[in-house]
């Protein structure tokens, strides 16, 4: 792996300001910088990172299999115990996840660390996903980088793969703190992903998920059954909603088990 | 003639040309929050539907049927009886209005994964 400064595009706000990417903080601070780049080879990437990542992800689901079947693990994990039976509903059905983001330091001398699994809420998606791909098409079309460079991934088709196979047939609801740019960015992008996979969406605020009876619904009444939420779940439980009977009946993306 | 792609080359196709992603607007947010609850969108239907529902689990309940009992989504006794307080739920039986504002408390102000 090497780190190697690069040039700058200089319409850079105007690519921003295209794709509806946010490139600078409220205080005008530069939010995105590509002054310098990462080169990895396609060893440095397989055996290196990709087979860290399986790995790792391949105990946190052993640790969920485990916890779920283990009233002190779970209590060990500080899970409050009115969701223990939700948790291990949820697991016994395999509720599926759509992604996680793990964050490792690497420098290429030896083997990735684990810094965090942000399994639940993960953000800086379209970042990885598209700003990435379109800085590495665009340097290339300028002669700035190697004909032959790639981008080792391919978040973006896997994504619409993956709501393909778990969108069901349901409307499915989106909801974050939208007045936080960095959630409501991540959030339009993921269902812009779902909808590109041919799937029915709705957005919402956190704020506009209601409770009527045994059901979430959204401010139209319509029922939310399937709903990706980029709200921690340690959160959604402590909310006033969080012990509702109606958490039951809504199918989260992640499971509560991330 | 162009040159051969290396073999790794094509991992990855570029995206699709698509809208940018919305942006929501935060005045209609607050806009949208400050709006009073109304149940007419869901309709005496369904809150009628409701009703029968609430007491088929009411019933359900009271004469002990474990099923019941042991199925977190028709819960018996106080379980919802946490926070009806300040949110315009209870754990009654009945039609219910919905209410609104039982999440994003916590969140206020999180920003994401980080």
């Amino acid at each position: 792996m090497r780190r190697e400064p690069s040039p700058q595009r200089p319409d850079f706000a105007a690519e921003a300001a295209q794709i509806g990417f946010r490139d600078r903080f409220d205080d005008g601070a530069p939010y995105w910088d590509e002054t310098v780049r990462y080169v990895f080879t396609l060893e440095e990437i397989e055996s290196d990172l990709e087979t860290a990542t399986a790995e790792l992800h391949r105990l946190n689901l052993e640790l969920v299999d485990r916890a779920a079947r283990d009233e002190a693990l779970l209590k060990r994990l500080r899970i409050p115990e009115y969701a223990w039976d939700l948790i291990a509903a949820s697991w016994r059905r395999r509720d599926p996840s759509l992604y996680g983001r793990f964050d490792f330091s690497y420098d290429g001398g030896g083997p990735p660390k684990l810094l965090e699994y942000n399994a639940d809420t993960p953000t800086a998606l379209y970042e990885a996903a598209v700003v990435q791909w379109r800085w590495l098409e665009q340097l290339t079309a300028r002669g700035l980088l190697p004909r032959d460079a790639d981008q080792f991934s391919s978040a973006h088709e896997k994504l619409i793969a993956r709501w393909r196979e778990i969108g069901g047939g349901d409307l499915i609801h989106f909801a974050c703190n939208q007045s936080e740019a960095d959630d409501s960015g991540t959030l339009a992008y993921l269902e812009d992903c779902a909808r590109q996979a041919g799937l029915a969406t709705a957005a919402l605020d956190m704020g506009d998920i209601g409770l009527a009876g045994v059901r979430l619904v959204d401010r139209g009444g319509r029922t939310i059954r399937r709903l990706f939420k980029l709200y921690p779940w340690e959160w959604m439980l402590a909310d006033a909603f969080g012990r509702s009977p109606a958490m039951a009946a809504t199918r989260f993306v992640e499971p509560r088990g991330r | 003639m162009a040159d051969p792609p290396p073999p790794h080359f094509g991992r990855r196709a570029p995206p699709e040309p698509r809208p940018a992603p919305r942006r929501p607007d935060p005045q209609a947010l607050k806009r949208k929050r400050s709006t009073t609850v109304a149940v007419g969108a869901v309709g005496l239907l369904a809150l009628g539907g409701f009703a029968v529902a609430d007491q088929i689990r009411a019933r359900n309940c009271a004469s002990g049927d474990s099923a019941a009992a042991n199925d977190a989504s028709t819960r018996c006794g106080g379980a919802g009886g946490h926070f009806g307080a300040g949110h315009g739920w209870s754990s009654g039986g009945g039609a219910e209005a919905a209410a609104f504002g039982g999440f994003g408390a916590t969140g206020h102000g999180f920003a994401g994964g980080e």
